[in-house]
């Protein structure tokens, strides 16, 4: 079971779910966070596996960190990149709270027409 | 086409990242980002009788949950008021009985928490459908953003490296 997320309004993305909305948006990072799921990773290891160059990595890797998905730990000499989930969470959040609102408002609507086109006018 | 997301975020935590990671990586920019939230219904109705029930204030309000106003014309403006609140409305399109789109946001920021929303008809025999999606404008601006730097990537610029 999952915690539940402190004070969150998940109807309104709020301005950290913003940041990871729009860092979420660009498919390289996508591929990046896909890749930290399954292990922690160093750039170069990511680089490796990716078409594009470490320096383009590292940029990508900043954007995640500012957004709370990923964080970097030292080992020595390497930097490893581990999946940091909670602001996951809450963007998850905020999909599961919207579609419940349009699984309603379809519901409702369904039942403002199904009742309403033989009496109208 | 149709995907619905109708898996709870439950259990660990980890384990619906893994997923959504996943699910993430096979999303292209062609499709829309990740973020998105959609549902589609069918409706016992043609799409003309749709389209006043999504532009008439009285009937809008009794189905979106909460006191609408909307003006159904590209740029117009509206209302919200439903249980989290009170929200601005801006109408993107309006296309009459085929597609509406708006975006709307908490009443007391800028914008800053803007979704959109994008509400299509489609004719189908005895009714309509109605597809719906819901997405974080941050997330369309990045993809936006996204795509124009690939055309550029297309057009020879080099981007990395």
């Amino acid at each position: 079971m999952s915690p539940p997320q402190p004070a969150q309004n998940p109807a309104h993305p709020t301005a950290s779910a913003d940041a990871v909305f729009a860092a979420l948006a660009d498919p390289t990072r996508r591929a990046v966070l896909s890749r930290l799921a399954s292990a922690p990773a160093t750039a170069t290891e990511l680089a490796a596996g990716l078409p594009i160059t470490r320096q383009a990595i590292a940029k990508h890797l900043a954007v995640l960190a500012d957004a709370g998905l990923v964080e970097a730990h030292r080992h020595g000499r390497e930097t490893r990149y581990h999946v940091t989930p909670e602001p996951l969470s809450a963007a998850m959040g905020w999909m599961v709270e919207v579609g419940a609102a349009w699984d309603r408002r379809l519901a409702r609507l369904h039942a403002l027409l199904d009742g309403g086109t033989a009496g109208e006018g | 086409m149709h995907n619905e997301h109708e898996d709870p975020p439950t259990e660990d935590p980890r384990t619906d990242l893994c997923k959504w990671a996943q699910a993430l990586s096979d999303t292209d920019l062609d499709g829309t980002p990740g973020t998105t939230v959609r549902r589609s219904a069918v409706l016992p109705a043609d799409p003309d009788r749709v389209w006043e029930a999504l532009t008439h204030d009285v009937e809008l309000s009794a189905w979106l949950g909460g006191a609408a106003h909307l003006d159904p014309r590209p740029d117009g403006a509206g209302s919200f008021v439903g249980p989290d609140g009170r929200r601005q409305v801006r109408v993107r399109r309006a296309e009459p009985s085929r597609r509406l789109t708006w975006r709307w946001w908490p009443h007391d920021d800028d914008g800053e928490g803007a979704s959109e929303v994008d509400l299509v008809l489609v004719p189908i025999p005895g009714g309509t459908r109605i597809d719906v999606t819901e997405t974080p404008v941050a997330a369309t601006a990045s993809v936006e953003w996204a795509l124009r730097l690939e055309t550029l990537a297309r057009v020879g610029v080099v981007l990395v490296g």
